[in-house]
């Protein structure tokens, strides 16, 4: 009596997982989050199946059809260029507004022994001040975002900038 | 040359408004096309930076806006054999060169995007800089750009062959060139494949679809990468 059961429900666990995983993978990669699979990254795969309809036909409309699907591909191929420079753009923007306030630290607290220790005072010390007020007017954050921000840019920050300043520390 | 093009003719002359109409409708588009991808590739500058980019999608658009136009201008009118077969043969050119950019550029906008955000990618781990790893991911992104660039060079020369029968005579195809061989989808191949006497056309049929095949299988690959990439 279990049996049909089983066997809709197993494929549908396993399916359920890989959704999950692919998701959380989502997540993690693309820079502008979208909610579910529905979403513009799919447009290509609409546009490359333009290129399998093209070869189905037999020698009476080849010619026609093959330009209809090269067109077809084209289009979605210009979606995806578009795409792609906007998830470059905001990424961008993210590493540039993450190395200012960065620098900001640094310069305040220059004169302290431990690059850490530093940090973490400057951010507990300007937490108060108008400095996070400042830079959410500069860069259309709101303040609780930031401070999450702040929190964890020491771990995203340019391995390059710390070592450079670890450097300056260890000649003074 | 003027043998060469005798050697080659159209055989199959679409006539009709539909073809009239779709041709002059796609040559538009592709004119459009064309101005877009101009545009695109000078303004944004992660597609300036790269050379491959820059060159060959404007050619894609270029040789795509051409095709049409031949086509267009063989369905229109009734021309000269001599003006046709100079037609069909530069359709035949751009037909073949269309085939690079189209396995190229994609996979560059795909490598781009996956070496800037550092995500893995196509057997390179873009995203631990800091481990040893045995080959390191600079030379290994050499590596599968240049087996990348070679695939399409052989697809290429594939299509050439096809293209202008430098494998078959029409003699060999026991219809004496009534069909065109290049011109065959998957459909001929299932219609035709048990009719005929010798398995040499039948090889030909398929071969001729193997370059197309290639590009398809590739482009869904990347397509799914980008998918994947967010979902």
């Amino acid at each position: 009596m279990l049996l049909p059961e089983l066997i809709l429900k197993f494929p549908s666990q396993t399916y359920c997982q890989i959704k999950y995983l692919f998701f959380r993978y989502g997540t993690n990669s693309s820079f502008i989050v979208n909610s579910s699979f529905c979403n513009p990254w799919s447009t290509f795969f609409i546009g490359s199946i333009g290129l399998g309809v093209k070869q189905c036909f037999s020698s009476d409309y080849y010619r026609l059809v093959s330009q209809i699907g090269i067109s077809f591909h084209l289009l979605f191929l210009f979606l995806l260029l578009n795409l792609v420079d906007q998830e470059m753009k905001a990424s961008q923007n993210f590493e540039s507004f993450l190395k200012d306030t960065h620098k900001h630290f640094v310069v305040e607290g220059g004169n302290s022994t431990n690059l850490n220790s530093s940090f973490e005072s400057g951010l507990e010390s300007h937490q108060d001040d108008d400095f996070l007020q400042e830079i959410s007017e500069n860069q259309n954050v709101d303040v609780p975002c930031l401070e999450i921000i702040l929190h964890h840019s020491e771990y995203i920050m340019d391995s390059s900038q710390m070592s450079a300043s670890q450097d300056r520390l260890s000649n003074a | 040359m003027a043998s060469f093009l005798e050697d080659h003719p159209d055989t199959q002359i679409p006539e009709g408004t539909k073809y009239q109409v779709t041709y002059s409708i796609l040559t538009v588009i592709s004119l459009l096309f064309l101005y877009k991808s101009k545009s695109i590739c000078i303004q944004k500058p992660y597609y300036r930076q790269n050379s491959t980019i820059q060159i060959l999608f404007p050619l894609l658009c270029l040789t795509n806006l051409l095709l049409n136009l031949c086509l267009a201008i063989i369905s229109f009118s009734n021309l000269s054999p001599r003006r046709m077969t100079i037609l069909s043969v530069s359709r035949k050119i751009c037909q073949s060169l269309m085939l690079p950019p189209l396995l190229l550029v994609p996979f560059e906008i795909c490598y781009i995007l996956h070496t800037h955000r550092s995500v893995n990618f196509c057997a390179l781990s873009l995203d631990e800089k800091h481990r040893r790893i045995r080959i390191p991911t600079q030379k290994r992104g050499i590596f599968v750009k240049n087996v990348i660039r070679l695939v399409a060079l052989g697809l290429w020369s594939i299509e050439i062959m096809i293209q202008f029968r430098f494998l078959w005579n029409d003699e060999s195809w026991e219809d004496g060139g009534r069909m065109d061989i290049e011109d065959c989808g998957w459909r001929t191949v299932i219609s035709e494949i048990g009719n005929r006497k010798g398995g040499r056309n039948d090889m030909y049929l398929i071969l001729s679809l193997i370059p197309d095949m290639t590009l398809l299988w590739v482009s869904f690959f990347l397509s799914i990468v980008f998918w994947r990439y967010v979902f």
